[in-house]
């Protein structure tokens, strides 16, 4: 979920709660004072009814305009009881005879007793339709009002959170466009959101650190590598040396073990200065025909592995022309194909298609499914093979990614599979 | 023949001194910059090998200066840096050769031999040992006068043998210079068995008097 999305459920949730709350309560103290103010005006009416009766003044009309009406009936000694448990305000549908119909009205009755010991029942009444009317109001206009509120407050809410959210997305679009590997974007702006800028800061200075390490790493290897081939050439001239001064046959062996041991040493080292090399990147880049290199390739290594009677296939439903570096392009192929035979069995098969879009180098082996994640790791051997590094594949993987080539394996119908997609 | 060798491995220099001395070269040796660079001022050299990685200065201005001054002899890099970058500077800058360490004996010497050849007599590209005589050029090998028939590869190992003639040569190098960079992982050299055996019956029907001699375990020598 979105972060706005998650924020504004929540707002929007509990808004409406309070808001809901606030507009119930709000309705009733209403309704209850506009029932308060009908029954101030009654018991004032009924006051001055009683008042009038007693004083014998003239009783007001009936029908004076105000829509209250009166009534007043002696009681005798034996209702009484009734009559007083009767006092006090009631909601009656009562029948005016002027209008000729029932409508609800607000009703007091009281009990009083003048001068002689007679008691009288006062009853007022007053329609209640017109503070019905006003309650109806107020209820629209509280509804109306609540979701007013409750919409802008979140259009408002939106508005503050995405402007406040703003140099998070731009930070996002640098983290996805920086790597480690390469060079960092510049500092992004930064907003005035405290916490924000914190985060990016912090971010920052990680990735930085991160990178540093990387090229620390890398410049190591790198320098170790190169500072080994001096010390390697001494040791191999020297035994070359050794070599032409006249040795017996078993010394010979025991130098010529020395020598393809240094060599293999070399290699290694080769091929740890040409991985750093590959990660420095700068290389001129060409036109490079795929198909052409792939059949070099598998021209060349057959000869080499011709005793082993291994029988190779190349489909080509396509051609491919990649932009590239011709050497690195090169070894990138060679290095794939070249796996295949030597993890290959004897009087095992190659299958090798090519299209416009993809490179699959397939081949039989002794093992079932390799690990796929550990298969393109630096020095990673399956079941070891004596002589090769585990280097290979982890030099076509980087090459990949210098191009941003995506390069998988995987294991079907008993062959694995190297599969290089240029896109 | 003169042979200035600027490299500051001592070991290693010597290791090259005496291959070069072997072959009958007079060699000089110089470890730093400035020594390298008051020898080329004082002497003159048929060929000079020269490490980029000096103290006190890149092998690169030492190349400068010696195109700038004209001299005739021939230049090989020999460096540790095995880039790219650094080979098309060299050869860019005059360099004849460039050789990545660490490298064999016998393919300094054939560097160094192929370099002054090329110098002294105008590149006349002919290889003749005994009554074996093999043309550049053409690519082609003759016993006495007569062609021989060989394939692709049997000429490159013969080739690289004669070129290498009195060092023995390891399987390993010369599939690795026969075949390219793809013998990196082999691990059975059974191929060579064959073009060798092939070859060797070639040399032998045309009566040549070069004979490849196998080192058992090792690898091949010509005499």
């Amino acid at each position: 979920m979105k972060f706005l999305n998650h924020i504004m459920l929540r707002v929007a949730i509990s808004l409406s709660v309070v808001i809901g709350v606030w507009a119930v309560i709000f309705y009733y103290i209403i309704v209850d004072e506009v029932n308060d103010e009908t029954d101030d005006v009654l018991e004032d009416y009924s006051v001055m009814i009683i008042q009038n009766f007693l004083s014998g003044e003239q009783m007001p009309t009936n029908d004076n305009g105000s829509n209250s009406t009166y009534y007043l009936r002696p009681v005798s000694r034996d209702s009484l009881a009734i009559a007083k448990s009767e006092q006090g305000f009631s909601n009656e549908d009562i029948y005016i005879k002027y209008k000729g119909e029932s409508e609800p009205a607000r009703v007091l009755r009281q009990v009083f007793m003048d001068a002689d010991g007679n008691y009288y029942q006062v009853r007022v009444l007053t329609p209640t339709i017109d503070s019905d009317d006003l309650v109806e109001a107020i209820y629209r206009s509280l509804v109306a009002l609540f979701l007013l509120l409750l919409i802008l407050t979140l259009l408002i809410n939106i508005f503050a959170i995405k402007s406040a959210l703003n140099p998070l997305d731009r930070f996002m679009m640098w983290l996805h466009n920086s790597s480690v590997e390469n060079s960092l974007l510049p500092s992004i702006e930064r907003g005035n959101v405290r916490e924000i800028n914190e985060l990016i800061a912090a971010v920052e200075s990680f990735a930085q650190r991160s990178q540093y390490a990387f090229e620390q790493q890398k410049e190591f290897i790198g320098n170790a590598s190169h500072e080994l081939q001096t010390p390697i050439a001494i040791c191999q001239n020297r035994l070359e040396l050794l070599c032409d001064s006249g040795l017996t046959e078993k010394q010979m062996e025991d130098v010529a073990e020395c020598l393809s041991t240094l060599s293999r040493l070399a290699r290694l080292n080769r091929s740890l200065l040409m991985l750093s090399k590959i990660e420095n990147g700068g290389f001129e880049s060409s036109q490079v025909d795929l198909n052409a290199l792939v059949e070099s390739s598998v021209e060349q290594l057959q000869e080499l592995y011709e005793h082993r009677h291994i029988s190779v296939e190349v489909n080509q439903s396509g051609s491919a022309i990649i932009q590239a570096n011709r050497e690195l392009a090169s070894t990138m192929i060679v290095n794939l194909v070249k796996n295949s035979y030597s993890h290959n069995v004897d009087g095992g098969r190659i299958v090798v298609d090519i299209s416009s879009e993809s490179l699959t180098v397939a081949n039989s082996g002794v093992e079932g499914e390799v690990d796929s994640e550990k298969i393109f790791t630096r020095f990673y051997q399956g079941k070891s093979k004596s002589g090769s590094a585990g280097l290979g594949l982890a030099i076509t993987h980087s090459i990949c990614k210098l191009y941003g080539f995506k390069l998988g394996y995987f294991f079907a119908d008993g062959l694995h599979r190297f599969q290089i997609k240029f896109k | 023949m003169k042979v200035l060798i600027i490299e500051d491995e001592a070991a290693l220099a010597e290791s090259i001194v005496r291959t070069l001395n072997k072959e009958g070269y007079l060699t000089e040796v110089a470890h730093t910059f400035s020594q390298a660079r008051s020898k080329i001022g004082l002497f003159e050299y048929d060929c000079i090998l020269l490490d980029i990685m000096l103290p006190g200065g890149s092998g690169l201005d030492i190349l400068r200066e010696i195109k700038a001054s004209n001299l005739s002899g021939g230049v090989i890099i020999i460096s540790a840096k095995d880039s790219i970058d650094d080979k098309v500077d060299g050869l860019n800058l005059g360099a004849d050769d460039y050789l990545a360490k660490p490298f064999h004996l016998s393919e300094l010497t054939a560097r160094v031999n192929s370099i002054i050849r090329r110098k002294g007599n105008g590149g006349g590209n002919v290889v003749t040992i005994d009554n074996l005589t093999i043309s550049l050029d053409k690519s082609t090998v003759a016993v006495d006068g007569v062609m021989l028939d060989l394939s692709r590869k049997e000429y490159d190992i013969l080739l690289h043998l004669a070129m290498r003639r009195g060092h023995i040569i390891s399987k390993e190098s010369l599939a690795e210079a026969v075949w390219g960079d793809f013998i990196d992982q082999v691990d059975n050299f059974d191929f060579i068995y064959t073009h060798m055996k092939n070859l060797r019956r070639k040399l032998t029907a045309s009566h040549s008097q070069v004979e490849i001699k196998a080192i058992y375990g090792f690898g091949y020598k010509i005499e």
